[in-house]
């Protein structure tokens, strides 16, 4: 207690000033008069008197010096003085405290931002209860309605399932027609995943069935923007696909299912559900086990692991499939749900972290070196305040303190760069990346990042002051702090090393990225995007049947192809890079082998879709007025005509089977309609009128940019059917766009990781070599005064840089070619991967060079005379 | 001349506490004489020392200080006792006689092994 209050009024004292100094000063020049005094008293003279008086006293001035130990705090007052100096030695050198300072920044608030990002994608769990235990069970992608009920009831793994798939509801009634991304879902779903609602309640078991299923739970996000948060809305009645629904209840805020591209990969994405519907199975569907239509979550058993229960489900579904007499081996696939949600997010992500990671890496290695070489030229300061008396401890603690207000000035910075950089990359994502929305500055990284600047900044910043406290003062100072040790220059000369190999390693993974993308970029598409408006439609519903909905579709192309400034209009059922579309399994006629089908995917189109495409008709016809009734026809894509009769020429003419027999009336341009990057697919187009899709795509071709067409078009539509939503209006253009973002995106950040890499090695080296030459001015001095030509000189500072960067070349180039394959899921047609390789190393030693010309072009300025002098 | 002997780290705290308790308020040099006739000049203390230790004194509430006028009417900063002052010299007092009592004992011991 007693010594508490002491430390307190040590604090205070350390604050409050001069006062108690001149007190001091007081108190002691009294003691010495009165000892002075009595000394006269004794006998003495004067002068002796005064003498004899501050003998016996002691050393004044070390008496007051303990006083004032005693007084304050001495470390928290050298403190204060040492950050006062290391704030001054900022201002008074501000190109080193900026590129210190915003290089450890930028690290911190990039490796930050993107850990938060993948936190919030991969690592979180998911806000269920349980979330381990949570699984998507799938053969290939799917489930059938048999299989599931087959897994439901047999397994011993799984203690509930739930069958879902997506739905569209057209929300009628007020305000403007609506389209709204749904989910068909069994009554299960919601007590397995464990979610209650926040109002009203979820499905019964008895809504699961045809005939009571005309109910609706609705999403939080909906409930507030269509209905403004009524507190009334349950019990409410909806007209939705033009038949009255109630609304049971309404989900909270955050809820999200399905969710992620795995989920639905056999229907294509679709934009997170806002309403739920019950899954009410058809008879067909209850009874048909080839029909893959749905997928399927499951709530394991406690400690079931996901692979012993693909084991167990492969069982069930081979044992059934063997009652059934089903041909094909199946096997199940279980994936951890939180797996499944990321789904093939997850590679570029741990990628670009990885990336990140380097950048920090190299960030820290630039500080170092910029803090040694710093340290390095205070050796003469430091030489000379110890000898002054300065103790080692003294000289440390002032490096440190001084290393630290580095790294806290960088790190107050790196949070607002961390939190505008996590909103950038939210907005700049590619469409689909689940869960990216969730993303927040993540606190255990910034603690990371910092701790990592931190001990860099505390390990390099002393390092110098312990180098220093170690050496005899009179040496440094005997040569004026000239000489170099070669420790402490190897060791920069190794970081600069370092920092090039690193950052080589960043150019080459981004120039893979890069090429992948332009590769990509320059694939023909087989199809012209330029000047094509798109935009889909949903004639879903009692109020159309299939003769309406052909006859509503044929009226509005031919609506729009009226419109000015349109030169072809046309549906299709599925337009290219917007999901994937049913596949057949086509049979050429009079072909004896059953099993030799082709599967092509499938394609309903109207007359003009090649044409408004900019597909090109390889030989015989576009579909026309003819084709409406039968006999069926069908349009062949070039790869799918040679697959299915291979060797012949021209099979115009020719018969398909499939259920029944198409003739094939035209062959068209293979198109890259299943995604850009992905092998061209076999396609089948069949005429709109045979097929009138409930959920079709319109295509207008312009004369010019489309994108002010839009809403003439949506009029065109509107005056048919007032309550007809249009989503999707984009120019096709854009689709293809969007298509590749995700490379884009991958390609943009890795290039942004990689410019930043190379900039800091730049200074990296730029620093190093211009203590080099600060060093040797004199022996430069020297030389030249004997002789030596300009030449000579710039030539042995660009030979040091040169053996810097082919060392950090050759490193950065074997660990590239080691770390490379990890990219591998994200490249596409960069197989001779040789030009990337050399082009970065070419690009990191031509930045070397040109980074070493300044200090270069300094030596070769410096004037002999000048030189020898200033010593 | 006598052999003087050092201060041990402490001891002058207390030395310093029990004079201002036998003489009342008292400045500094008054305490360094007093404590000079008390040890009869055999303690080697330079009189400048006292005062980092009255610092601390007073930073630890034992002592308080106030200005006065001196014996010959000089300003002088006078030092007096607190209560919790009076408290540190009883216990400190224990202490050191508990600590002299064991040392002596150890000082006592005769040979017992041979």
């Amino acid at each position: 207690m007693k010594r508490l209050r002491g430390w307190w009024r040590r604090l205070i004292g350390t604050l409050a000033g001069q006062r108690r100094e001149t007190e001091l000063a007081d108190e002691i020049e009294m003691h010495l008069r009165m000892q002075t005094e009595d000394n006269l008293k004794l006998g003495m003279s004067p002068g002796e008197a005064r003498r004899a008086a501050a003998l016996k006293f002691g050393g004044i001035e070390s008496v007051k010096e303990q006083y004032r130990d005693q007084r304050s705090m001495p470390g928290l007052a050298a403190f204060g003085k040492d950050l006062r100096y290391a704030l001054r030695s900022m201002r008074k050198n501000p190109e080193f405290a900026a590129a210190a300072i915003l290089s450890l920044a930028l690290g911190m608030g990039a490796t930050t931002a993107i850990f938060s990002v993948a936190d919030s994608v991969l690592l979180r769990s998911l806000p269920y209860p349980q979330p381990e235990r949570l699984a998507t069970i799938s053969v290939d992608g799917a489930i059938s309605a048999p299989f599931f009920e087959a897994f439901r009831h047999e397994s011993r793994s799984v203690e509930r399932g739930a069958l879902f798939t997506s739905w569209y509801f057209n929300l009628a009634g007020q305000g403007e027609p609506e389209r709204i991304p749904a989910a068909r879902v069994s009554s299960e779903l919601f007590g397995l995943l464990g979610v209650a609602p926040q109002l009203g309640r979820t499905f019964a078991a008895e809504e699961d069935r045809k005939g009571r299923d005309d109910v609706v739970i609705i999403g939080d996000g909906l409930w507030k923007r269509r209905f403004g948060g009524d507190p009334n809305i349950v019990g409410r009645t909806l007209i939705l696909n033009d038949a009255p629904h109630t609304v049971i209840g309404v989900m909270p805020p955050g809820f999200r299912f399905p969710e992620g591209p795995e989920h639905h990969a056999y229907v294509g994405p679709f934009p997170p559900a806002e309403m739920w519907r019950p899954m009410a199975l058809e008879g067909w569907e209850r009874s048909c086990f080839n029909c893959y239509n749905f997928a399927m979550i499951a709530r394991l058993r406690p400690g079931v692991k996901s692979s012993d229960a693909a084991g167990e489900l492969t069982a069930i579904l081979q044992q059934v499939a063997h009652r059934k007499g089903l041909k094909g081996t199946m096997a199940v696939t279980v994936l951890n749900l939180q797996d499944a949600v990321a789904g093939k997010v997850r590679a570029p992500i741990l990628i670009l972290f990885g990336a990140v990671t380097l950048a920090l890496g190299i960030a820290c290695v630039n500080v170092a070196n910029l803090l040694l070489a710093r340290g390095l030229r205070r050796r003469e300061e430091m030489a000379i305040r110890l000898s002054l008396g300065a103790t080692r401890g003294r000289l440390i603690q002032q490096g440190l303190t001084e290393a630290l207000a580095l790294a806290v000035c960088a790190a107050g910075l790196a949070v607002p760069i961390a939190w505008v950089a996590v909103r950038v990359l939210v907005a700049m994502a590619p469409e689909g990346v689940p869960r990216i929305g969730e993303s927040t500055v993540d606190a255990r990284m910034f603690g990371f990042a910092v701790g990592l600047a931190l001990l860099t900044a505390v390990v390099f910043g002393i390092a110098p002051s312990v180098v220093a406290a170690r050496q005899a003062p009179g040496e440094v100072a005997k040569t004026g702090g000239r000489t170099t040790t070669v420790g402490p220059s190897m060791l920069r000369g190794a970081l600069v090393v370092a920092e090039l190999a690193l950052s080589l390693v960043l150019l080459v993974g981004a120039g893979l990225l890069a090429k992948s993308f332009l590769t990509v970029a320059r694939i023909p598409l087989g199809f012209r995007p330029e000047n094509v408006l798109t935009m889909r439609l949903s004639m879903a519903g009692n109020r159309y049947d299939d003769q309406r909905r052909a006859a509503l579709v044929d009226q509005l192309v031919a609506n729009c192809s009226a419109l000015a400034g349109v030169v072809d209009a046309a549906a299709t059922s599925t337009l290219p890079l917007t999901g994937e579309s049913e596949g057949w399994g086509l049979l050429a006629e009079g072909n004896p082998d059953r099993d030799a089908y082709v599967e092509a995917r499938v394609r309903a189109v109207t007359p003009a879709y090649f044409r408004t495409l900019g597909i090109r008709l390889r030989s015989g016809r576009e579909f026309d007025e003819n084709d409406r009734g039968q006999p069926a026809v069908a349009i062949l894509s070039e790869s799918g005509a040679r697959l299915i009769w291979p060797g012949v020429a021209d099979p115009l003419g020719r018969r398909l089977l499939h259920q029944k027999p198409m003739t094939v009336v035209g062959i068209v341009e293979d198109t890259h309609a299943s995604g850009i990057d992905v092998e061209v697919r076999p396609y089948l187009y069949v005429p709109f009128w045979q097929f009138a899709p409930a959920e079709f795509a319109l295509a207008v071709r312009s004369t010019s940019e489309p994108v002010g067409l839009a809403r003439a078009v949506r009029n065109e539509i509107w005056r048919m059917d007032r309550n007809q939503p249009v989503t999707h209006i984009a120019p096709l253009g854009e689709v293809v766009a969007d298509s590749i973002a995700p490379r884009r995106f991958e390609a943009i950040l890795m290039t942004a990781f990689a410019a930043f890499a190379l900039a800091l090695a730049a200074i990296g080296i730029y620093g190093v070599l211009a203590y080099a030459v600060g060093q040797r001015t004199r022996e430069i001095g020297i030389r030249m005064a004997l002789g030596a030509s300009r030449w000579s000189v710039v030539g042995g500072v660009l030979r040091q840089a040169c053996g810097l960067a082919l060392a950090g070349t050759a490193i950065g180039l074997l660990a590239a070619f080691r770390l490379t394959p990890l990219l591998r899921s994200l490249l596409y047609g960069v197989d001779i991967a040789e030009p990337v390789f050399l082009g970065s190393a070419g690009l990191l030693v031509g930045v070397a060079v040109i980074a070493s010309l300044i200090p270069a072009r300094r030596a070769a300025k410096l004037d002999p005379t000048t030189c020898l002098r200033c010593e | 001349m006598s052999e003087k002997t050092e201060v041990w780290q402490g001891t002058l705290a207390l030395m310093i506490l029990k004079t201002l308790e036998v003489l009342g308020p008292q400045h500094g040099y008054g305490i360094a004489r007093r404590i000079e006739q008390t040890s009869q000049d055999l303690l080697a203390i330079n009189q400048g020392t006292l005062y980092p230790v009255l610092l601390k004194l007073e930073q630890e509430g034992c002592i308080a200080s106030e200005w006065g006028a001196s014996e010959n009417n000089r300003k002088a900063k006078f030092y007096h006792l607190t209560k919790a002052g009076r408290k540190q010299i009883a216990s400190e007092a224990r202490q050191w006689k508990q600590t002299t009592e064991i040392v002596g004992r150890f000082l006592d011991l005769k040979g017992e092994a041979q």
